[in-house]
């Protein structure tokens, strides 16, 4: 008495394989019988199936595997941006901002009205003293008391040269 | 003895449509997929159409055509990642029009049983089954066409087989 014949076996004799021992075993046996019946209406009843009603397919709406596969592609858009970004930053011209602009401005102005105050004062005293009566008094009164004695003489030499109002 | 096939592209076209896009909707996942796919295996057609060197047998011709492009489809890099994340696919209504008296006994829960069971076998078991039991065509034939031996063949068959009936469950 031959074993039984196990799944795959049967379904090699169904595709015309088996040798005359397994053939005859089938035979024999109806347990091996129905189970080879069973086979072959299962057969037909997927290929059946799947022949007469192809239904619709469509994946189903998934949403955080979708967000889970933008993301490299957003990951990329964002690099790609970025990229572009910093390339035109560093080829184009270094331009100051506008409160950098302002600054400059202020401090020109302020270096210049030092400078005006400082070398006005200087240069252009000495013909305003001399043209001048109030202000060789005032430009006198400011030096006061911290004036040499070199100050004091030259005071008094224009003092002279003025004539008297 | 195979049917006389037609003389024209245009009588090919109407003789062979129907299984071409019911093939590509077997072995791709999506219908729009499966028209897409379909469409580029009637260009191919009508390149060998102009050809002098026709098939004999266009039937089988262009079932092998078919099934190789939807194996490329799937092998195509880019489809491979967009798909092997999209998970479950639901069955939409199944067409009215093509239930008979048998369709109507077998049952929907046993008609969506067996498509998501034939969905999860690999594409290899799938072609495989597709044209042994829906071509009828012969293992040898199916491992010339898939270019594999014919023994893999009948062990891509009986995995795939198994499976399904698996799936199927106790039905006694």
């Amino acid at each position: 008495m031959t074993r039984c014949l196990n799944d795959k076996k049967l379904f090699l004799i169904s595709e015309g394989e088996g040798d005359s021992q397994q053939r005859s075993h089938l035979k024999s046996c109806r347990s091996c019988g129905a189970r080879h019946e069973r086979l072959a209406v299962d057969l037909e009843l997927l290929s059946k199936t799947l022949s007469t009603a192809v239904p619709s397919l469509y994946p189903a709406p998934l949403r955080m595997p979708m967000f889970y596969r933008s993301l490299p592609i957003a990951v990329a858009l964002f690099l790609g941006i970025a990229l572009v970004w910093g390339e035109s930053r560093l080829l184009s011209p270094i331009s100051p901002s506008s409160t950098e602009l302002i600054f400059n401005r202020d401090l020109t102005q302020f270096l210049d009205q030092v400078s005006d105050a400082l070398f006005s004062n200087a240069t252009g005293k000495d013909s305003e003293v001399i043209s001048s009566d109030p202000d060789v008094a005032s430009v006198q009164a400011a030096l006061g008391q911290d004036c040499s004695n070199e100050c004091r003489e030259l005071f008094a030499s224009l003092d002279k040269s003025v004539p008297a109002k | 003895m195979p049917e006389p096939e037609p003389a024209s592209f245009e009588g090919l076209y109407k003789a062979h449509r129907p299984r071409v896009q019911r093939l590509c909707r077997l072995l791709l996942k999506d219908s729009f997929e499966a028209e897409e796919v379909g469409q580029e295996v009637f260009l191919k057609v009508f390149r060998q159409f102009q050809n002098d060197s026709r098939p004999d047998d266009w039937s089988a011709w262009i079932s092998r055509v078919t099934v190789n492009a939807c194996h490329d489809r799937r092998k195509s890099a880019w489809w491979k990642w967009w798909r092997s994340s999209s998970g479950e696919l639901q069955l939409a209504e199944y067409p009215s029009a093509a239930r008979g008296p048998e369709q109507e006994a077998i049952g929907r829960e046993e008609q969506r049983r067996i498509w998501h069971s034939f969905r999860v076998l690999s594409p290899r078991q799938q072609e495989v089954f597709v044209l042994r039991y829906m071509e009828g065509w012969s293992t040898e034939q199916v491992a010339e066409a898939l270019a594999i031996s014919n023994g893999s063949v009948k062990n891509h068959l009986f995995r795939a087989v198994h499976s399904m009936r698996k799936a199927l469950g106790d039905r006694s």
